[in-house]
């Protein structure tokens, strides 16, 4: 199949001054500013197929945004190819801008003062979306996002979680085939976060739209994500499924198990590396094939209340990702 | 070559930024005066004297009173309005100190900061209209009008303060503000020397306020006046102070009374 | 054609949205349209006084003077209504990253930024200075004929069409200087100069207001043109700089966008 969207070589440069601190710093900047460039994006390559839901996965300032910016059209490329539904994003042409939605978290495109159906109302008129069809989607999408009720009030006057529903909402309404999502849950309330990520899945399964989703909450990533793509200081890390990450990664599970008597941190330590100790609770790391061999000997020696085997953190592993690059460099 | 080229672009933009800003503030304080010197020179081409000016005396007329409006605007109006609407009133309100005379001393210090890139833009324009201007380095004269500005500094803040307090009352006070500036601009002078109109009118105007910010110190500076006068102007200003303290006092009790202390 | 309507119908719901939204402030709305009044009364007032003191401006006599007064007030005040609620936001567009989720839309972005916002109190300020044209008008005993309106009208277009590019491309300056503050003044600063007729502009300013900013005819020829007078020179200078401001604002627009760096 051909990819819906690809990109190569993908490099991005910001230019800034240098910000010298205190007053006669500020007065000296008058009369002089270091210029300083920043890559954003260092050469970036992958392609993505219809349907597929992607994360992106980074620390701040590692060059997602920028990436998603690229792929929107916003920004033009330093150098580098971009392809997306066979369009090059950067000439925003409007066949290519009618296929695709961008949802920012932190920037709002509804209008502050007025309902929400108003902003709906313009977005029709501005993707030029068909009567029945603007019907159909928006009572479709409503009712999804469970916002019927909310639609003719001052969107000033909603929640954060309602204001996040109704922009996706609004980004819907064309049934773009390419979704991105620059950090859609940040600053929501935990059941605003579920219902947004349940709508997103099923958004995805119903109508087959490609989605890529940035996001800090490795929850929507794990949920929503068939395939992870990591970027730190704008360089590809990984990418694959968000399971291979395990096994690729993560060579280690953790065992946790709570004794029945108070036994030294000594006779432990053989088994494994401790990674937290709690009263009579231990948390040890072991090698993922000596799993089974471990646990037995366990609890063959120790009188043992209570053991979980679980695979470690996602967190953990991309901190561990991270921390490895930057000891590489 | 063309790395060359860009080289100096970068240099180019990078030399433009914060200067660009300054250059952008002269130009925004120049371009009025240069605006009126044509319009006056273009009348003055006609008749040699008009309402007791010379064009001289016209072009330092509006010079002047614009270095004035610098000296003695606080625009402490949003800043006041702002503390209100986001409900940031309460860290004054709570502490022992009075809210009007913090807030005096604040904008007065930014206004001086703001005074040291003033003051060398106002040095560039009178380079510009040298041939135009009339000065005036008598000592009495000074010390009479260092009085007025100090006077009209405050009666400024007042008028300053009451706008930015009518946020305790309604939401947007920004109109308000500039309905204001407008009935200032009629009958300070601002626009044009007070001296044009009728008589009846102005003398109406002198027992305002207003023409105290720049109509009566044009006076002065040219020696218009007599010592009488003057002591009856700044005598004026000084009860017109008291009256615009009243009622800001008054306003700012009724507005705390019913300050709901959080951000609307 | 099919373009046209499209975007007339969403200008349409564009101004629909702005109405909405400013009738929920009635007092501000109230209050920035007597402010509007006042400046205009202000300049009647100027316009009296210089005619008071027995000069004129130009050719003009008084009440030629105050229909001149009259189409520049209409410019602007058309010119507000329009643009000006845009312009101001454009450091939220350019330095703030507002313009983003704009370039995602299958909308013109010059187009979206330049008329998204509409000033309904700009349209109420209308009638002030439409008042004093029908004075003016009837006054100088004016015969109205389909000719010297419909042309009187297309002035006002190509007028309005210097405005526009005009004031939009000094704004276009943020894509590259990052801040700078209240420069949307930078553009209506020099604009203000036409509210008094060219006659009192010669030497450099003439030049630069022929050669440079082209709007030194932008309020004399409609308003010769609803008197039955013709200066061709004038006006084939009008139509030139109206066509040619046009396409550079163009053309700096998509320029503009390449530097666009999207923080915020």
């Amino acid at each position: 199949m051909k990819p819906i969207i690809s990109i190569k070589n993908l490099v991005k440069q910001y230019s800034y001054y240098k910000k010298q601190p205190g007053l006669l710093g500020s007065i000296k900047s008058l009369f002089h500013r270091e210029k300083l460039y920043v890559e954003a994006v260092k050469g970036i390559s992958f392609e993505i197929q219809p349907g597929e839901f992607v994360g992106f996965v980074g620390p701040n300032g590692a060059g997602k945004t920028t990436t998603l910016k690229m792929l929107s059209g916003i920004l033009y490329p330093t150098s580098g190819d971009v392809d997306v539904l066979n369009h090059k994003p950067f000439e925003r042409e409007p066949e290519f801008q009618k296929q695709f939605a961008l949802v920012m978290g932190q920037k709002n495109q509804l209008w502050w003062d007025l309902p929400a159906i108003e902003s709906f109302l313009l977005n029709k008129a501005i993707y030029e979306i068909p009567d029945a069809l603007f019907k159909k989607n928006l009572d479709e999408l409503s009712e999804l996002l469970d916002i019927k009720d909310i639609l003719d009030v001052q969107v000033r006057k909603l929640s954060l979680g309602q204001r996040m529903k109704c922009e996706l909402v609004a980004a819907l309404l064309h049934s773009p085939k390419v979704l991105f999502l620059d950090e859609p849950t940040i600053g929501l309330d935990v059941i605003s976060q579920n219902a947004i990520r349940e709508f997103l899945k099923a958004y995805n399964k119903e109508k087959g739209a490609t989605i890529i989703l940035t996001s800090h909450y490795m929850q929507d990533i794990r949920r929503l994500c068939d395939r992870v793509i990591i970027i730190d200081h704008g360089q590809l890390l990984y990418d694959g499924t968000y399971d291979a990450l395990h096994t690729q990664y993560s060579d280690s599970k953790t065992v946790e198990f709570t004794l029945a008597n108070r036994v030294d941190a000594k006779e432990i330590e053989v088994f494994g590396k401790i990674l937290s100790q709690k009263d009579r609770t231990f948390s040890i790391k072991i090698p993922r094939e000596k799993t089974a061999e471990i646990t037995g000997k366990i609890l063959e020696k120790f009188q043992v209340d209570d053991i979980v085997i679980h695979e470690r953190d996602i967190e953990e592993i991309i901190e561990e990702i991270f921390t490895d690059k930057k000891m590489r460099d | 070559m063309n790395k060359f080229t860009t080289y100096i672009k970068i240099g180019v933009l990078d030399a433009l930024e914060m200067r660009f800003q300054l250059l952008y503030w002269l130009y925004v304080n120049m371009a009025p005066i240069i605006m009126m010197t044509y319009l006056w020179s273009h009348l003055y081409a006609q008749k040699g004297e008009i309402g007791g000016y010379s064009l001289n005396m016209m072009v330092t007329y509006y010079l002047v009173t614009r270095l004035i409006n610098r000296i003695i605007s606080t625009y402490a109006e949003e800043r006041i309005a702002k503390d209100i609407k986001e409900g940031r009133l309460n860290q004054y309100i709570t502490r022992p100190i009075d809210y009007m005379t913090y807030k005096f001393g604040e904008r007065l210090g930014i206004r001086a900061v703001n005074l040291i890139i003033v003051i060398p833009i106002y040095m560039i324009l009178m380079l510009i209209l040298r041939e135009y201007l009339i000065f005036n380095f008598d000592s009495i004269t000074i010390i009479f009008l260092s009085i007025n500005f100090f006077l009209s500094l405050i009666l400024f803040f007042f008028l300053a303060f009451m706008i930015g307090m009518m946020a305790f009352f309604m939401v947007e006070t920004h109109a308000l503000n500039g309905l204001k500036d407008q009935v200032i601009n009629l009958m300070s002078g601002y626009l044009f020397p007070l001296t044009l109109l009728p008589e009846k009118l102005q003398e109406i105007f002198s027992y305002l306020p207003f023409t105290y910010f720049y109509n009566f110190p044009m006076e002065v500076y040219f020696q218009r006046l007599t010592t009488i006068q003057i002591y009856q102007g700044l005598g004026i200003q000084c009860v017109w102070i008291i009256v615009f303290y009243l009622i800001a006092q008054l306003i700012w009790q009724q507005g705390t009374k019913n300050y709901e202390g959080i951000g609307i | 054609m099919k373009k046209i309507t499209r975007y007339i119908k969403l200008y349409i719901h564009f101004v629909q949205n702005c109405i909405t939204r400013e009738l929920l402030f009635r007092t501000h709305f109230i209050l920035s349209f007597s402010s509007r009044l006042l400046m205009f009364l202000l300049y009647i007032v100027f316009y009296q006084v210089i005619y008071r003191s027995a000069v004129a401006i130009g050719t003009l006599n008084y009440d030629q003077g105050l229909l001149y007064l009259s189409v520049f007030f209409l410019i602007d005040t058309i010119g507000f209504m329009f643009f000006i609620k845009n312009f101001s936001t454009f450091p939220e567009y350019i330095s703030e990253g507002k313009l983003d989720i704009i370039l995602t839309k299958p909308v013109d972005s010059q187009f979206f930024v330049s008329l998204r916002y509409f000033s309904l109190i700009s349209l109420f300020s209308i009638f002030p200075p439409l008042v004093l044209f029908i004075r003016q008008l009837i006054i100088l005993d004016i015969a109205l004929t389909p000719i010297n309106i419909v042309l009187f009208l297309i002035f006002m277009g190509t007028s309005l069409t210097i405005y526009y590019s005009f004031w939009f491309i000094t704004n276009l300056i943020l894509f590259w200087i990052n801040r700078i503050d209240a420069l949307h003044e930078f553009f209506v600063t020099l604009w203000r100069f036409m509210q008094f007729p060219p006659d009192i502009f010669q030497g450099v300013l003439r030049f630069f207001f022929v050669g440079i900013v082209p709007i030194l005819f932008t309020v004399s020829v409609p308003t010769q043109a609803i008197q039955h007078l013709f200066d061709l020179k004038a006006i084939s200078a009008l139509i030139i700089a109206s066509i040619f401001s046009l396409l550079i604002s163009r053309i700096l627009w998509k320029i503009g966008l390449r530097h666009y760096q999207s923080t915020g």
